[in-house]
């Protein structure tokens, strides 16, 4: 089981009450701990909050690859091993996105548009906190070149217009 | 000329009658809790047991689909929905709403995507009860943007 996925598993009852036995959830805890000790997850991946952890002034871009997408309510998030600086080692960053609904209607996404294997460069608004992940904003397939945009500010401001 | 004085007599006494009476009194509610308390308490854990029951992982090794697969994990869910879309009423209370205008809106949207939920969850129809999950995202969010501001809290340089 992959990290991301031990984060999830952890956090939905519907995986703890049958797909996880108690040796394997102590050692999945141990990972967890591990991880957020290293400060991969600084924010619950599938928890519904607002957006003021990001900070929407700066943009950051990494380069790397897809390990996990989280086709998930009430936010998508998706898992990169990647770089800011090309050479440097790479890391594992948490990307956030809008509702699976959201990114469907305005940012022109599919369940499958973005899959873990996928060479990616994506930019994003950091986590105020320096932790890695951010808000996603835009997400670029490099080997295909489509481009897939994510920006939660505008595509959940959208919400408003479609309410009236 | 009589029968005008008299009409105009008693429909003066029929308004002043009027004035005199004692509204209507206000229904036996109990809405002591603030509207944080039934954000975190009531709403949220019902969303979050909608949002958790249906979701499609992607790995290198491949996509795992989560999704209720006993009778008491359909319960489970349904009771979420059933309470979402209750406690959406208790948004409008007097007391609590906030106006009559978009917080009615937003509220009733709210109870209208807990009803899909309900309702997809009655065919078993996972995608179904996922789209109708990212409507309730909607609702929860236009509503906050709008009345709960949080950008304007965040920490500014």
């Amino acid at each position: 089981m992959t990290l991301a996925a031990t984060v999830f598993r952890l956090n939905n009852p519907f995986f703890l009450n049958h797909e996880m036995n108690p040796m394997k959830t102590i050692t999945n805890l141990f990972k967890l701990a591990l991880f957020i000790a290293i400060g991969v997850v600084p924010f619950a991946v599938n928890a519904h909050h607002s957006t003021t952890m990001f900070d929407r002034t700066q943009v950051v871009t990494i380069t790397g690859v897809v390990k996990e997408v989280q086709w998930t309510n009430p936010h998508v998030a998706i898992f990169v091993s990647g770089a800011v600086k090309e050479g440097d080692e790479p890391s594992l960053w948490l990307m956030e996105m809008t509702s699976p609904g959201n990114l469907i209607r305005v940012g022109g996404w599919s369940r499958t548009a973005v899959k873990a294997g996928d060479k990616v460069v994506v930019e994003f608004f950091p986590l105020r906190n320096g932790g890695k992940g951010g808000a996603l904003k835009k997400i670029t397939e490099t080997q295909t070149g489509k481009v897939y945009t994510a920006d939660i500010f505008a595509q959940e401001n959208a919400n408003l217009e479609q309410s009236k | 000329m009589k029968k005008k004085t008299f009409i105009l007599f008693f429909s003066l006494l029929a308004l002043l009658g009027c004035e005199k009476s004692e509204p209507p009194p206000k229904p036996p509610f109990n809405a002591s809790l603030t509207l944080p308390q039934l954000m975190d308490w009531v709403l949220d854990p019902a969303a979050d047991g909608i949002w958790d029951a249906v979701a499609w992982i992607s790995t290198t090794k491949g996509e795992k689909v989560i999704a209720p697969h006993t009778e008491a994990q359909w319960d489970a869910l349904r009771n979420s929905a059933a309470t979402l879309m209750e406690a959406s009423n208790l948004l409008m209370l007097e007391g609590r709403a906030k106006d009559n205008g978009p917080w009615m809106t937003y509220s009733r949207r709210l109870s209208k995507a807990a009803e899909k939920t309900l309702n997809a969850i009655a065919t078993k129809d996972t995608q179904a009860i996922f789209d109708a999950g990212s409507e309730i995202d909607s609702a929860c969010e236009a509503c906050h943007i709008q009345y709960a501001k949080f950008d304007q809290k965040a920490p500014q340089k």
